[in-house]
């Protein structure tokens, strides 16, 4: 005899299993004052900059964030995007104004970091990017591998042409590999 | 001034991040919605469907209903044969097509309530700590560098070619080491994959691969389950607060053994636990009742806030 099973859903399936919601913001306010605190105690002994510790706080804040906060609306995504952009655009400032670029070699180097730092942290933030393979998405992956490949193929050539194209193969393979977007399960 | 100026950017930034986040987000989906709602309440039984079909009964363009389907198919809610159509596939099955394919053929066309990958080494604290040390180490190697700790900075200047500034060299090893962690993990999914596939079909039973390219070869049919325990350990609860997906350990004890086969790091443990409890009792009304809102969930069709709200009404 067929009987039914008490079997209910939330319409959030993942929110039974994480924490409440005030909880998540609580968690996630908590760890801001900390990292505040340590960045402000760092710069005001001058052990670090004020941009370089505004920088590892914005950094820090932007990978915290969807680990900490599961729930979705609009406000949460509006202010996990903007601290994905506030995060890129300082560290590219940093990068341009800090870093001293005085061959093509050290150009070419920083242009992996920041592509590898600007695709990773979007793959972190937003599953869209990081699960849909649409066409366009699949034609991003392709040109920022293709970019990928030329820059470490212009570091990489002092190892000659031969052993430095296949070794920039070899990594860009790797590179293309980890940004193809996966299934989230 | 310069602190202004870098100000200003940071400000821009944020602004234009929070905006792309708002485009993105802001809109509910409406003709998605529609399809989802539709196919899961019509095509539920009958699970195959055209894309012709959908057209003619929502009077929506073929062409919207096929690109709209392909965003389906991609996030594993349909699949699509050329010969056959459409084939709805079960909003807790996160089986890839390939698998899901493999599930059909292995059940015999049985309806696959629920299909994952035990997530062991995924889930596990030792894998978690290995990647966490390549990042770390990373980040202290271009630390270390950029302040010259231990003369770094001065061996790396020997050893590199002279146009070639340690600064950047380091950041490039940070990068490596990102790319090779993310690599790494998609390796462990593939494995997964491979060696830990589990599947809940209707008639068939709870099917499993007990080795790589095993095909399902673990079965324990219905009428065998005696017993089925939930299990989460304190690590998987900690991991479950903020890991990416939420998981346990299911244990089910079959007639006439002692011991359990565990299935363990299963995503959305409690589900599958009903799951196998509704289909040793021959129960399934909850399909047809949460088939829709879990496709809804699985698609992120609407923001949450606003399918509240539309509830409440």
């Amino acid at each position: 005899m067929s009987e039914d099973v008490e079997f209910i859903i939330s319409e959030e399936l993942e929110e039974t299993y994480r924490p409440s919601r005030p909880i998540q913001v609580l968690i996630y306010v908590i760890l801001t004052l900390i990292i505040s605190l340590v960045m402000y105690q760092l710069v005001i002994n001058e052990m670090l900059d004020i941009k370089l510790a505004v920088t590892t706080l914005l950094f820090s804040l932007a990978f915290l964030f969807p680990i900490i906060i599961k729930f979705r609306t609009t406000l949460i995504e509006v202010i996990k995007y903007g601290l994905f952009g506030a995060t890129i655009l300082s560290i590219v400032y940093l990068l341009v104004t800090r870093v001293t670029i005085s061959s093509i070699y050290d150009l070419s180097l920083l242009v992996i970091f920041s592509e590898v730092l600007f695709i990773e942290l979007l793959h972190h933030i937003s599953w869209r990017f990081r699960a849909r393979r649409s066409k366009t998405l699949l034609v991003l992956d392709a040109v920022l591998a293709a970019i990928f490949f030329v820059s470490v193929f212009m570091f990489l050539q002092f190892l000659g042409l031969v052993i430095g194209g296949i070794l920039s193969l070899f990594i860009t393979i790797v590179f293309f590999y980890a940004i193809l977007p996966e299934r989230p399960l | 001034m310069s602190l202004s100026i870098f100000l200003i950017i940071v400000i821009i930034g944020f602004i234009i991040g929070g905006a792309v986040g708002f485009i993105l987000h802001r809109k509910t989906d409406i003709v998605l919605a529609r399809i989802i709602d539709h196919i899961m309440t019509k095509y539920i039984d009958e699970r195959t469907f055209t894309a012709e079909r959908i057209s003619k009964e929502l009077g929506i363009d073929e062409k919207v209903v096929k690109e709209k389907l392909a965003i389906l198919e991609e996030l594993g809610l349909v699949h699509h044969e050329p010969k056959r159509g459409y084939v709805l596939v079960d909003p807790l099955v996160f089986l890839t097509s390939r698998d899901y394919l493999k599930a059909l053929r292995i059940t015999a066309n049985d309806n696959i309530l629920y299909g994952g990958y035990q997530y062991y080494y995924l889930a596990n604290p030792i894998y978690f700590i290995i990647q966490l040390a390549i990042l770390i180490s990373a980040f202290l190697f271009v630390v270390m560098t950029f302040f010259n700790i231990y003369s770094i900075k001065t061996t790396l200047i020997n050893i590199l070619p002279s146009q070639v500034s340690p600064e950047s060299f380091a950041l490039f090893i940070l990068a490596l080491a990102i790319i090779v962690t993310d690599a790494l993990n998609n390796v462990i999914k593939i494995l997964a994959r491979e060696k830990y596939s589990v599947i809940v079909g209707e008639k068939s039973g709870i099917s499993y691969n007990r080795r790589i390219g095993d095909e399902f070869g673990g079965n324990i049919p219905r009428y065998a389950i005696d017993r089925i325990d939930y299990d989460v350990s304190l690590w998987y609860k900690i991991y479950n607060l903020f890991g990416s997906i939420p998981v346990g350990n299911i244990k089910v004890y079959v007639k006439g053994s002692k011991t359990p086969v565990i299935f363990r790091a299963m995503p959305f443990p409690r589900e599958l636990y009903n799951i196998i409890k509704s289909i040793k009792l021959g129960a399934l009304q909850w399909r047809k009742r949460y088939a829709r809102t879990i496709a809804l969930w699985r698609t992120g069709v609407f923001p949450v806030e606003e399918t509240r709200r539309r509830r409440r009404r």
